[in-house]
């Protein structure tokens, strides 16, 4: 997989060893947004598909989508699959303690096969993975790992190129995996503002917002290469 | 999906990467189009509406559609389906040949209408009443009957209203309690190098006639385009031509559109040399696309052809030498004897090179790829 950096790793935030000792530490939010195309040099078929509208009626309930978007299109569907598998992979083999992946997928890429990686049994591919957490908590699941994300493929889909991973409910011995992820990861080197914060468990209850505050306080940006 | 870079670092496609591409394809870059459409609209000095027909590829538009923001123009129900949720910036209709579905369809994606004749303007009313909205609605004006414009004979076409028309859609949209939001004329592709400074003058003299008239109540002025692929290298007086905007209009907002000029460097046309065979010593390469796909590089419509001469990526390395060299006619793969892409001089081709054709950006749609149930180009973007 040929991701270009866009800021080097040591950009992150680093995780000191007083947050894994911290009273209710329980994960940690790694977020960041593109800023430009992770696969800037390569080619990738033209993939979109234009809807079949013909009467006026459809033309108005599509126009109900259309928004002024704060960020541009940056990714093809099959490159939004290839950067989210190379997370899936790259979790697995730096922290091989994950037990599940929830992880957020939406259409329209209807016309794009998803892969195998992303279809494994222990992948859960929802739009909302924050809401498997009370259940995985209620069931006593040990290393999740939950993936939200906006990146945009289609300029019809929201989003403002973000991607949160929570990794929650880490054992001891998923540290050195994590710190070795967040060292390496290819993935994480293609965002830009990357920061890392710890979660407590007191805050599992509202992941979203704080995603959302990670996100807003980075500025939005990107170009179209 | 194909990973490999094949752009180097001048975005060029030059990258062994390249062989990976199935061909016959055309290979089309974002960057570029961002970088020529900023390019121009800065040299014009005035808005600049993109047309859609110039290059209808959605996922070149979801990559760069949000940059036109002055607006896109739009010819057909099938274009406007390439944007409708898709393109938050300002629709432009515009086609001789309007219906009552394209209308409504249009009217339900606020875009602007622009009538090209009087039983245009009845059709676009009609419907408007029916649906009860607002209307956004603009005249296309023939540019040969622009007052006091003097065109060469050339310039007349069957576009847009005359001066008498125009009038007189004036008043029937006056007669409507409604508005006419702006002028359009187009003077035909290629035709600004000759033609800007009248067309802005005969415009110019035009929105002084209409401005008076109660229902002209212009946002706008387009005065069309026919900029050429190469604008950058031709004798044309920008600060000239904007300081003659400037005198003529004042503070009224222009618009100008293009097509080629924004999408033309933008798209290379790649094909895969099939085998090399001679006849009475004359070279031919014979290649697995050409004017099926790739109408415009035929020529076919040109009195003097130019040479095309693609650049070549040698499938066996290491490259063979210039010194081995033979002229070589590139063509494509139907059964029509106008099918000659370009000529090769420096290099031996040989079964398995590629051909990269640049400057192929626009208006490739503009191909009968129907003939002879040739496949389809294949179409990729470049990251």
């Amino acid at each position: 997989m040929s991701i270009l950096a866009s800021t080097p790793l040591h950009e992150t935030n680093t995780f000191a060893e007083s947050d894994w000792q911290a009273p209710g530490f329980c994960g940690l939010q790694i977020s960041g947004v593109l800023s430009g195309s992770p696969f800037s040099g390569t080619c990738h078929p033209a993939e979109l598909g234009v809807m079949p509208l013909v009467r006026p009626l459809e033309y108005a309930e599509v126009m109900r989508f259309e928004r002024q978007a704060p960020v541009p299109v940056l990714l093809s569907p099959s490159q939004r699959y290839l950067l989210l598998k190379t997370l899936v992979v790259e979790m697995r083999q730096y922290v091989p303690s994950i037990s599940v992946f929830g992880l957020r997928l939406f259409g329209p890429d209807f016309n794009v096969q998803l892969p195998r990686e992303l279809l494994a049994s222990d992948v859960f591919i929802t739009h909302a993975p924050q809401d498997l957490l009370p259940a995985l908590l209620d069931s006593g699941t040990r290393n999740v790992v939950l993936v939200h994300h906006g990146l945009r493929a289609d300029p019809i889909e929201r989003g403002e190129n973000e991607l949160v991973i929570w990794a929650l409910m880490l054992s001891p011995e998923s540290r050195e995996g994590i710190e070795s992820f967040l060292s390496n990861s290819v993935v994480l080197r293609a965002l830009a503002r990357r920061r890392v914060r710890p979660i407590l468990r007191e805050e599992l209850a509202r992941l979203s917002e704080i995603a959302q505050i990670a996100i807003q306080s980075v500025e939005v940006c990107g170009s179209v290469g | 999906m194909n990973a490999a870079p094949i752009l180097d670092d001048a975005r060029e496609l030059v990258a062994p990467g390249a062989f990976e591409l199935e061909t016959p394809c055309y290979v089309f870059d974002p960057v570029v189009v961002a970088r020529d459409h900023a390019a121009l609209k800065e040299t014009l000095g005035t808005g600049l509406v993109v047309s859609v027909k110039a290059n209808p590829v959605l996922d070149l538009l979801a990559r760069c559609g949000h940059l036109f923001t002055d607006g896109i123009e739009i010819a057909s129900l099938g274009e406007l389906n390439l944007t409708v949720g898709r393109a938050a910036v300002p629709r432009f209709i515009t086609t001789p040949a309007m219906t009552s579905n394209l209308v409504a369809s249009a009217i339900a994606c606020r875009a602007t209408l622009v009538a090209d004749s009087l039983s245009q303007l009845e059709m676009i009313l009609k419907i408007a009443e029916a649906r009860r909205v607002e209307v956004r609605i603009a005249l296309r004006v023939n540019t040969a009957c622009l007052p006091g414009a003097h065109l060469p004979p050339s310039a007349q076409d069957h576009f847009g209203m005359d001066l008498t028309d125009t009038l007189a859609a004036l008043e029937r949209v006056h007669q409507e309690g409604m508005y006419i939001d702006g002028l359009h004329t187009f003077a035909g592709s290629n035709t600004f190098l000759s033609n800007h400074r009248l067309v802005a003058s005969g415009m110019a003299a035009l929105v002084e006639q209409v401005s008076g008239h109660s229902a002209a109540r212009l946002a706008f002025v387009s005065l069309g385009g026919g900029i050429p692929a190469d604008w950058r290298n031709t004798s044309i007086d920008w600060p000239g031509y904007r300081a003659h905007l400037s005198s003529l209009f004042g503070q009224m907002p222009l618009l100008h559109e293009a097509g080629r000029a924004v999408f033309s460097a933008c798209g290379r046309f790649v094909v895969r040399v099939l085998g090399v065979k001679q006849i009475d010593g004359r070279q031919i390469a014979v290649c697995d696309g050409g004017m099926a796909h790739s109408f415009l590089l035929a020529q076919t419509e040109n009195v003097l052809k130019r040479v095309i001469t693609p650049r070549v990526l040698d499938a066996a390395l290491p490259s063979r030498t210039a010194a081995a060299a033979k002229p070589t006619v590139v063509i494509g793969n139907s059964c029509n004897r106008a099918d000659v892409l370009g000529r090769v001089q420096e290099h031996r081709l040989s079964e398995g090179d590629l051909l990269i054709f640049e400057g192929c950006g626009s208006y490739h749609t503009y191909s009968p790829n129907g003939f002879l149930n040739l496949k389809s180009p294949r179409i990729y973007v470049a990251s």
